[in-house]
């Protein structure tokens, strides 16, 4: 959870602004904070609906009132500190304007008169709050419109229906709470600049999508669709709707001759109907259901996979011996290398994830367990693995892959304890920070010199989601992190191997796992 | 073509929601048009009863 305190910076003059009933939309919100953050004369600022995840950083900010205390979830709150009056109310004035907004022509009211400007849309993206976009979707898919709902939190029912719906419609219901699509090298929501390719991914896991299309594109292959379906389709209530839909639709697809399914841990009926469904695919398949037990293996026609990093080394083969060559080189360490790089890390503290990728916790999590390794999922537990993109942490904030302030709060309360290890992922592309690094320099800075100063050594080992095409630029990043002396892993999986392999120094077990987790399956 | 082979085709999208996913579908070439969605107004219990009361 988020420290409770109240930072003692509290700057010496605020003022909050509380406007009832005004919604806007998080990321909005958050480019409005940053700009008014940067005004001549301020301190700190917070721009955002009056959430509790919000009003905890307000206290956390130095910036609370008591005016703030009747404050609703459905009110925008602008709250500015700053060295004196002058400034914050010169600041309130921006904030201001700067929510007034500027309007462009292609921007519509309602979602009416856009159908009416584009009535044929072959796909519309929804990130509105959960509970509203059963009313703005279904008439759309009802239509047989395709939609990609970004929005997490809509109600189990509603996305039954829709997906019920879709289903009889013949269109697609991707999400809710899909963070990535793909569509012939174009990515909306969170996605990476990826070539377009042989390679169709139905994908139950927003990250896991984009890892892997990040590692298959860097090695030289492309992605034809990467069709998120959102984690809940493959809970039993769901029952694999989407992802079953997605598969025939890739395996009818003539631009696509390989298919990859990726999935956060399913219901185990589910399981099971999207392993038969596999099996019946004309197309060679790798199949990765997080969770799974065994080692990967081929059954047939579909190879099953561990992890991403296995499924992309899988699918590499498959592509023949250049690409499998790329990805050797560009994303593969033996067990050699990874019991090399652990056993140059004591642990004597905590080892803590703080994760921006729903799949990574996941991913992570299971990793440790197989190394016999229990861990929680918040800053409470002494050895936590945490999934900052959960719902507690995004209340009315963008997630944290465009708002990093969470997690760098997180380091700076970290950087006051015992510390042994830090795992961080960094995800690039469309739709991400445009400088996740570079946002948390300081942050990583203050932790590993506080630690320093005390007589202790952290270890920060990260791992980069990306291409080289992204905006954020995946070399710059890279470099970035290792000038601040954070140790880059080339994926998730290898991170969580070194981890275990430093905690337990368990170097037979290591071994094992490592030709069972991320060794490419013939 | 219609349903899901649409996205066989020219990538036309709708945006609803947060105008950060439309600026990006824009950086990468794509034809998207953006619905600046607010929530429908929900009126307050009291007021509600009293609207009840009145109709």
């Amino acid at each position: 959870m988020v420290n409770n305190e109240i930072r003692l910076t509290r700057p010496e003059f605020r003022k909050a602004i509380i406007s009832k009933n005004t919604f806007r939309d998080s990321v909005f919100l958050l480019k409005v904070t940053e700009e008014v953050r940067r005004l001549p004369g301020v301190r700190e600022a917070l721009v955002g609906m009056g959430t509790d995840t919000n009003l905890q950083l307000i206290k956390t900010l130095g910036l609370w009132g008591e005016e703030l205390a009747t404050v609703q979830s459905n009110d925008l709150v602008v709250v500015v500190g700053g060295v004196n009056q002058e400034a914050v109310e010169r600041a309130i004035s921006a904030a201001q304007s700067l929510l007034e907004g500027v309007k462009e022509e292609s921007q519509y009211s309602t979602l009416e008169q856009a159908l009416s400007a584009l009535p044929d849309p072959s796909l519309v993206v929804i990130s509105i709050p959960g509970k509203y976009v059963k009313e703005v979707a279904l008439p759309l898919v009802e239509k047989g419109i395709n939609i990609h709902i970004f929005s997490d939190n809509v109600p189990l029912e509603d996305e039954v229906l829709l997906k019920r719906t879709a289903s009889q419609k013949g269109c697609f219901v991707l999400g809710p709470g899909a963070g990535t699509v793909l569509v012939r090298g174009v990515g909306t929501g969170f996605a990476n600049k990826v070539n377009p390719g042989p390679v169709g991914i139905s994908s139950a896991s927003g990250t896991g999508l984009q890892e892997l299309s990040s590692m298959l594109s860097e090695s030289g292959t492309g992605i034809s669709y990467g069709l998120g379906v959102g984690g809940n389709d493959v809970k039993d209530q769901v029952g694999g709707i989407m992802m079953l839909q997605s598969l025939k639709f890739l395996d009818e697809d003539p631009d696509t001759t390989i298919i990859n399914v990726v999935s956060k841990v399913p219901d185990p009926s589910t399981a099971e109907k999207v392993m038969r469904y596999a099996d019946g695919l004309r197309k060679p398949t790798v199949v990765t259901l997080l969770g799974l037990q065994g080692k990967g293996e081929r059954r047939g026609n579909v190879i099953y996979s561990r992890t991403i990093h296995q499924a992309a080394a899988s699918t590499a083969r498959l592509l023949g011996r250049d690409v499998l060559s790329n990805f050797l080189k560009s994303y593969h360490l033996t067990f050699e290398a990874v019991k090399e790089i652990a056993s140059s890390i004591r642990v004597n503290g905590r080892v803590v994830a703080l994760l921006t990728g729903g799949t990574f916790a996941n991913e992570g999590t299971l990793i440790l367990s197989s190394a016999g390794l229990r861990v929680g999922q918040d800053l409470s537990s002494a050895n936590a693995v945490i999934d900052l993109g959960e719902e507690e942490y995004t209340r009315g904030r963008p997630h944290p892959m465009i708002d990093p302030t969470i997690r760098i709060n997180m380091l700076r309360d970290l950087a006051e304890e015992e510390v042994s290890l830090v795992l961080m992922d960094f995800v690039l592309g469309f739709g991400a920070h445009s400088d996740p690094v570079g946002a948390h320099a300081e942050a990583i800075n203050q932790l590993l010199y506080t630690n320093e100063k005390r007589g202790g050594k952290v270890f920060v080992l990260a791992h980069l989601c990306g291409t080289s095409g992204d905006p954020q630029g995946l070399r710059e990043q890279e470099d970035k992190l290792r000038s601040l002396g954070v140790t880059v892993m080339p994926s998730n999986a290898l991170t969580f191997l070194v981890a275990a392999g430093a905690i337990t120094g368990d170097w037979e077990r290591l071994r094992l796992l490592h030709q069972q987790l991320v060794e490419v399956v013939q | 073509m219609s349903g899901m082979y649409a996205l066989r085709g020219e990538l036309k999208v709708i945006n609803v929601g947060s105008s950060h996913f439309h600026d990006q579908l824009r950086r990468q070439g794509v034809r998207s048009i953006q619905v600046n969605w607010r929530p429908p107004v929900e009126l307050e219990d009291d007021l509600q009863d009293i609207l009840k009361e009145v109709l």
